[in-house]
């Protein structure tokens, strides 16, 4: 659902909204929330079904974006997540605000970068500085910008659960 | 242990499931375009959130307006404040042109003043410009940026242009002091000045001098009553020769000095007639005005 919304939202209200010829992307912000709260499978999940609705809706190519989510959202969760050999807290601690709005940074960064690479590697890409300078860099700091606001509504939405039920914690 | 190998391997086939499912999502897309099961899904996700991404235009429509009609606002505000800017310099701009144009006007004036008039062909003159006017009740005078540098000398008559009149100059006065650079010019509505005049294409003489009553207009005096004056008439200088009081005048003959507006009769025991003359020159605008050295300099 919360898929559903951020999509139809990302791809109606923010280019009336916010002038220039980028839009900020709030399934990635999605995508970071889900991983540092709910894990890896549900990151993954969301990023899949993230993707291809995006992809979907803009009669792209179906699944670059699933991939690029995934791995934005995999890299947050693997980041957060504890290994199996570190004993932790069994309520290891929600990363603070600063650090959760760098991994949005970070993911879009991956998401947008990974974009313009697939478009390069298949010929359709614009010149790396113009990707870089119009689309990769604005893209970075709008979604930052709109992160501020929509992070601590996620939050809210998918609160925080303890990893020391399901992780695997070395004795 | 058991749980947590479990669900390391729940995690890996759920994450290498989707990642498989993208890699055929994105080899189906590439192979079928948007036809086949990849075109529907693409037509259904369209078909789905058609309905969603109108109504969210249509929500966000008037807030977008609303931003659209205050950043106009701004703009048109600063607009406003940069033509009103644009204006004043226009303004000023303006202004400084029409200087330059009445400037231009009264230089052309005087140049068909000294080239038609037969008393600028009888002397040699020199143009100058008013620095500095002082019109009160008890003293009329200018101040000229010329001087005895120019060959100007006490006495000489100042003419200036004559408004609309055929004969493009009047008098304005008589030089008074000299300095090598500047002159001080006494203008004929002083009210210590009198003005030896004669009605131009007649035999009728008289002394021009201030109105009392009446600013800016001149009187012209001693006209018997017999000799015959009609409005009108161009009021001239009346020569060196000296008049009927046996008076020497200051001035040479033929200075154009205004046009007689009034003629009246008050009393029949009355010597004189009442004669007003408006002068040809506009006092209140003295910019350029041309030096006729009548005077001879030693």
């Amino acid at each position: 659902m919360a898929v559903f919304v951020l999509a139809v939202l990302q791809l109606s209200a923010m280019p009336q909204l916010i002038p220039g010829s980028v839009t900020p992307d709030l399934l990635v912000i999605l995508v970071v929330t889900i991983a540092l709260a709910r894990g890896a499978e549900a990151a993954a999940l969301t990023g899949f079904a993230a993707g291809v609705l995006l992809d979907a809706m803009l009669v792209g190519r179906l699944g670059l974006t699933s991939l690029l989510y995934m791995a934005a959202g995999l890299w947050v969760a693997y980041r957060v997540e504890p290994s199996d050999s570190v004993v932790v807290s069994p309520l290891s601690p929600m990363p603070r605000p600063a650090v959760q709005l760098l991994y949005v940074v970070v993911a879009t960064a991956i998401v947008q970068v990974g974009l313009a690479a697939a478009h390069v590697l298949l010929g359709d890409g614009y010149p790396v500085s113009f990707e870089l300078f119009n689309v990769i860099i604005p893209t970075i700091v709008e979604t930052a910008v709109l992160a501020l606001v929509l992070l601590p509504l996620l939050r809210r939405l998918f609160p925080y659960r303890t990893r020391a039920d399901g992780y695997p914690i070395a004795a | 242990m058991l749980i947590g190998k479990n669900r390391h391997l729940r995690r890996r086939a759920v994450i290498g499931l989707l990642l498989a499912a993208s890699l055929t999502l994105l080899t189906l897309s590439f192979r079928q375009g948007s036809e086949g099961a990849i075109g529907a899904i693409q037509r259904g996700a369209l078909a789905i959130t058609a309905p969603f991404s109108s109504a969210t235009t249509r929500v966000t429509k008037p807030f977008v307006d609303a931003w659209n009609w205050t950043s106009g606002l701004v703009d048109a505000r600063s607009e406003n404040a940069k033509l009103k800017d644009e204006l004043a310099r226009a303004n000023a701009a303006n202004v400084q042109l029409n200087q330059v144009n009445s400037l231009l006007t009264q230089d052309d004036r005087l140049l068909h003043f000294t080239q038609n008039s037969q008393i600028a062909a009888q002397y040699p003159f020199v143009g100058a410009s008013v620095t500095r006017q002082v019109p009160n009740a008890y003293s009329q005078t200018i101040t000229v940026n010329v001087g005895s540098a120019a060959g100007v000398a006490v006495g000489d008559p100042v003419v200036a242009p004559a408004g609309s009149s055929d004969l493009f100059a009047g008098l304005v006065g008589r030089v008074t002091t000299v300095t090598p650079n500047a002159s001080s010019v006494e203008l004929i509505l002083d009210p210590d000045t009198a003005v030896s005049a004669r009605v131009q294409g007649g035999t009728v003489r008289g002394v021009a001098v201030p109105n009392p009553g009446n600013p800016g207009v001149l009187d012209l005096q001693m006209v018997p009553q017999a000799e015959q004056v009609r409005p009108n008439q161009v009021v001239v200088t009346a020569g060196l020769q000296p008049n009927r009081q046996g008076l020497q005048a200051l001035l040479p003959a033929g200075i154009p000095i205004g046009l007689v507006t009034s003629v009246s009769q008050s009393d029949l025991n009355d010597v004189f007639k009442g004669i007003e003359v408006t002068p040809f020159v506009d006092f209140g605008s003295l910019d350029r005005v041309l030096v006729l050295k009548v005077v001879k300099t030693p």
